[in-house]
């Protein structure tokens, strides 16, 4: 069951890697694109709410003209290191089911990238988790990292992270 | 063979619990199997199959006159049938049975109660019936030939009273009966175009039988026999014993339209009540048309073509003459009309009007004249003046408003900022605008409450009969007006808590009798608008709550500590925690696992709160406190670290600046504060939402909080200021979060999160609230340092904490302000 499972999730990964329009940012000194059917909007970074008891890279909750959005640093949430906000500093707004704000270093382009210049996610080891890369795109000498953007913000990784949260706060 | 042993079979089967002449479906299945039985034994040709045939051929027509409600003792009638199935039996296995004997009882049961309706002027079949005359009808002719049409009885119209104070139930009907003439008409043409598809003609059956129901339910004579008839007809045709024709079809829309000239005439009658009687249009003729299709068939109605075309007049009202609507109406009698008709046609002078010379009888007068010759000339009557949305279109447009009150404040603040006179006028009357129209969005979720409070009446008086209890329900403020969502939640809630009213909250007659008391109890449900909320109040006159009782069972339950001093308004709390019953038995009525735990669960979901008094003896209050809408709430806005968190203005007591001497700490972790006497558990509300570290509550403010019956205290550094607002859902990601109910669009476009206390007690619990207690000079204030958040945590974590501390301040990073 699970094997099939693994299976489907497999064949998804990599039927998702298609050529298309990604819009790229950068992120620390690595590049990143998402599909650009995902993006909705792009707003410059603006005051974030902040939530009690969610993981620290979510910042919050945002304004979007009425509709309280939640908001996630995309450093934190791949482990990197935080850095202030800048004028540079972008909140991309992606729909992946409801509405999410993703907060990246720059914007940089809508790039087109053809299927043939997309690579599958070499192995990196244990100690990267490649789980939402859909592949690697070359553009030139730069390297696009393209990611399965629903992947990353699933819904269910943010409510058992606050569950866990609780959990541990059960123990006390 | 074969095939009359199942249809026995069957038929004993339908028979072997007692037949009840409502359970039409039955009946109509054992009509059915009378026929097969019938038919299977004509293809025999001994004795006993005729005997069969017979018998059988007269069961079916007792049946056929029980379901067509031409019996006037239908359950005597029905009485006779397991009897005759017995003997019916006996034929088939052979033995001999006198087909003539039982053939005459049933002729003897059919015909004298036929005769009934006559005497007594009504077909009705409860009606009280003296016993008939029972006619011997020739036993030797079994009644397998249908009655002919001359047979069949008029149908007498009764005059119908309105009773005002149904008026809503009425407009409720009408409203739901319009809608159903519209999908008859559609199913109609649908059958026509398909008439041996049976689930087109079920579908058809349905509207016409929910309108048959309430209209039976609110005495509209006419309207329900009119349905029923119409009902009929369809069900054998969906039996295909009728074959649904062009000429049915046609009777039905007849049906549907005379129907609907009964329905405009109610309404119209709402609109302007004259008299106790409503006037109705005749259904005479079309009811014996639809009664003559069903004995005969078809053709009987289409040999009879004369009185399709008086039918056809009556369909069209606009066609009426002056003359009809004024005698419709009972304004003037038939004969007054036709003098003034004769005078009209004899008159030599110049030529008058009919409502002229009516008037000058002295048979009407101006205003009535007035008003039927309106109808006359539009033909159409007072319409309906409201119409069905959908829900999810009405809160699209709420939430839009919603958007455009919080836009509107930006244009405000920025228009102030400029100081342009013009731009100021103009921007005063988008905003006097903005008002009124989001005024009239939420009054258009407004409904007013009367109808869930008129369900209750039947509650009342089903419970207060099984519980042995006579109990009178006292209803107020019917018309208040709260949001349809509420309502709906609110309904479920409302029958537990009048339930229990009457079953635990009235005493017994004799418990009544010996405190004093009158015998009867007393239940009031009164609603009222109170502020910004609304108040439900469910009072009974019963033996109040025990205070003494609800705490020794609070301390038997392990709620409180033994010895615990409880305000009164705790003490009767107890009763929504859950799993507490003070109900010595468990009644059938009540005790079914919804607890009044549930109700305040409901209750707080709606954002509203549960007030209970009593008085031992005297009977008890509960009120429910409500806001108006789910979807725009009261708040006070705080103000903590650099966030901004809104409490419900609902919840708050009051808010104070604390003086040291009121806080009391209990080894140095949970911090008390003492208000008035009552000690409340003091919650950093920065420190557990994880924006601030704590801060010292004298130089800040504390909120004191309602919650779950208790208070708490709530340290936070600003209050800013009151303000409504709208209220957004956080969304999935979200919905374990604690101590947070939702998020509202602050005026300057911010976000700001709304609070939900039980949560946040739930969550201050868990994280302890030892690391963020500030120290508080326990000596004198002047002699000690000066106490700052930094040094205070520096000595709380000096402080030899236990090892679950230590895990909690490893996890603290998860909780680190951002």
């Amino acid at each position: 069951m699970t094997e099939t499972a693994e299976a489907v999730a497999d064949v998804r990964t990599h039927a998702s890697a298609e050529g298309g329009k990604y819009l790229t940012f950068s992120l620390d000194s690595e590049d990143y694109g998402v599909e650009i059917l995902k993006v909705r909007e792009i707003i410059g970074i603006m005051d974030i709410t902040s939530m009690p008891q969610v993981p620290s890279y979510v910042k919050g909750v945002v304004n979007l003209r009425g509709k309280v959005i939640p908001v996630i640093d995309l450093r934190l949430k791949f482990g990197l290191e935080p850095a202030p906000y800048t004028e540079q500093t972008c909140i991309v707004v992606v729909d992946v089911g409801s509405l999410v704000g993703v907060i990246v270093d720059t914007v940089q382009e809508v790039l087109d990238i053809s299927e043939s210049q997309i690579d599958p996610p070499p192995p990196l080891g244990a100690s990267v988790d490649t789980s939402f890369v859909m592949g690697m795109g070359k553009i030139k000498d730069d390297v696009k990292i393209l990611l399965d953007i629903d992947k990353v913000l699933a819904t269910d990784e943010l409510s058992a992270a606050i569950d866990a949260a609780e959990c541990v706060g059960d123990e006390i | 063979m074969t095939a009359l042993r199942d249809a026995i079979t069957s038929l004993r089967e339908a028979t072997s619990t007692p037949l009840e002449r409502n359970d039409l479906g039955r009946l109509a299945q054992m009509h059915s199997c009378c026929q097969n039985l019938g038919e299977a034994s004509s293809a025999d040709n001994g004795d006993a199959a005729q005997a069969i045939e017979s018998i059988a051929a007269g069961l079916a027509a007792l049946l056929e006159r029980v379901i067509l409600d031409e019996v006037a003792e239908p359950d005597a009638a029905l009485a006779a049938v397991p009897g005759i199935t017995a003997l019916l039996e006996q034929a088939c296995e052979g033995k001999p049975v006198d087909a003539t004997a039982a053939t005459s009882r049933m002729q003897a049961a059919i015909d004298g109660s036929a005769e009934q309706p006559a005497a007594s002027g009504t077909p009705e079949p409860a009606a009280p019936t003296t016993p008939s005359p029972v006619k011997e009808a020739p036993a030797a002719t079994p009644p397998e030939q249908r009655p002919s049409a001359a047979k069949i009885e008029p149908y007498l119209s009764e005059p119908l009273t309105i009773d005002l104070s149904e008026r809503e139930h009425l407009d409720g009907f009408l409203d739901e009966a319009a809608e159903h003439m519209d999908n008859i008409e559609g199913g109609l043409l649908e059958v026509e175009s398909a008439p041996t598809n049976t689930d087109k003609v079920n579908e058809l059956f349905r509207p016409f039988h929910t309108i048959k129901g309430i209209a039976g339910f609110l005495n509209l004579r006419d309207i329900n026999r009119l349905t029923h008839e119409i009902e009929t007809i369809l069900d054998l045709g969906r039996k295909s014993e009728l074959q649904i024709t062009t000429a049915i079809i046609d009777l039905v829309f007849s049906g549907v339209d005379a129907l609907k000239a009964q329905l405009d005439a109610i309404r119209e009658y709402l609109a302007e009540p004259s008299g106790t009687v409503c006037p109705q249009p005749d259904i005479t003729e079309i009811m014996a048309q639809l009664r003559c299709a069903m004995q005969s068939g078809p053709a009987a109605q289409q040999e009879n073509p004369g009185s399709q075309e008086k039918q056809a007049a009556q369909d069209q009202p606009p066609k009426q003459t002056l003359g009809d609507i004024l005698v419709a109406q009972g304004i003037a009698s038939e004969n007054q009309i036709e003098h003034a008709l004769s005078l009209q046609s004899t008159d030599s002078g110049p030529p008058r009007k009919l409502g002229e010379i009516l008037i000058q009888q002295g048979a009407t007068t101006q205003k009535e004249l007035d008003r039927a010759l309106s109808r006359q000339s539009t033909g159409k009557h007072v319409r309906d003046q409201s119409i069905r949305v959908d829900t999810q279109k009405l809160d699209a447009l709420v939430d839009a408003v919603g958007e455009l009150v919080i836009a509107q404040s930006m244009v405000v603040l920025a228009e102030a900022e400029r100081g342009n006179a013009k731009l100021s006028r103009n921007v005063a009357q988008v905003t006097k605008i903005v008002r009124d129209v989001q005024e009239t969005a939420m009054a258009m979720r407004m409904v007013p409450i009367g109808h869930t409070f008129q369900k209750m009446r039947r509650l009342v008086r089903d419970v207060s009969r099984k519980a042995g209890k006579n109990v009178e329900l006292t209803i107020n403020g019917e018309e208040t007006e709260l949001d349809k969502n509420v309502i709906q939640e609110i309904s479920d809630p409302l029958v537990h808590m009048v339930r229990n009213a009457v079953d635990h909250g009235v005493e017994p007659a004799e418990e009544r009798r010996a405190a004093g008391k009158p015998e009867d109890g007393q239940v009031t449900l009164n609603a009222y608008h109170q502020g910004d909320s609304i108040v439900i109040e469910i009072r009974d006159d019963g033996r109040g709550l025990d205070r003494d009782k609800l705490i020794a069972k609070a301390t038997e339950r392990g709620l409180i500590a033994p010895g615990e001093q409880l305000t009164d308004a705790q003490a009767y709390a107890l009763t929504l925690q859950p799993g507490f019953s003070t109900a010595e038995r468990i009644t059938d009525i009540s005790g079914r696992g919804v607890g009044m735990d549930v109700v305040k669960r409901n209750v707080e979901q709606l954002r509203g709160k549960i007030e209970i008094e009593s008085e031992k003896g005297r009977g008890s209050c509960f009120a429910i406190r409500l806001p108006l809408t789910l979807a725009i709430i009261d708040g006070m806005l705080v103000r903590i670290g650099d966030d901004r968190l809104i409490i419900p203005t609902i919840l708050i007591e009051q808010s104070l600046r604390p003086e040291a001497r009121q806080i009391t700490t209990v080894q140095r972790r949970g911090a008390m504060l003492q208000v008035r006497g009552e000690l409340c558990p003091l919650i950093q509300l920065g420190a557990v939402f994880g924006c601030t570290e704590a801060v010292d509550p004298c130089e800040n403010l504390v909120v004191i909080v309602q919650c779950e019956g208790q208070k708490i205290a709530l340290v936070v550094e600003e209050l800013i200021g009151q303000q409504q607002v709208v209220i957004k859902t956080l969304g999935e990601r979200f919905k374990s979060l604690e101590g947070v109910s939702g998020a509202a669009v602050l005026g300057d476009g911010r976000v700001g999160l709304i609070l939900e206390p039980t949560g946040l007690v739930a969550l201050h619990n868990r994280l302890g609230s030892s690391l963020y207690i500030p120290r508080v000079p326990a000596v004198d204030p002047a002699t000690s340092p000066p106490a700052t958040p930094e040094s205070e945590s520096g000595q709380d974590t000096a402080d030899p904490a236990s090892p679950s501390e230590a895990i909690a301040e490893s996890e603290e990073p998860v909780m680190a302000p951002v």
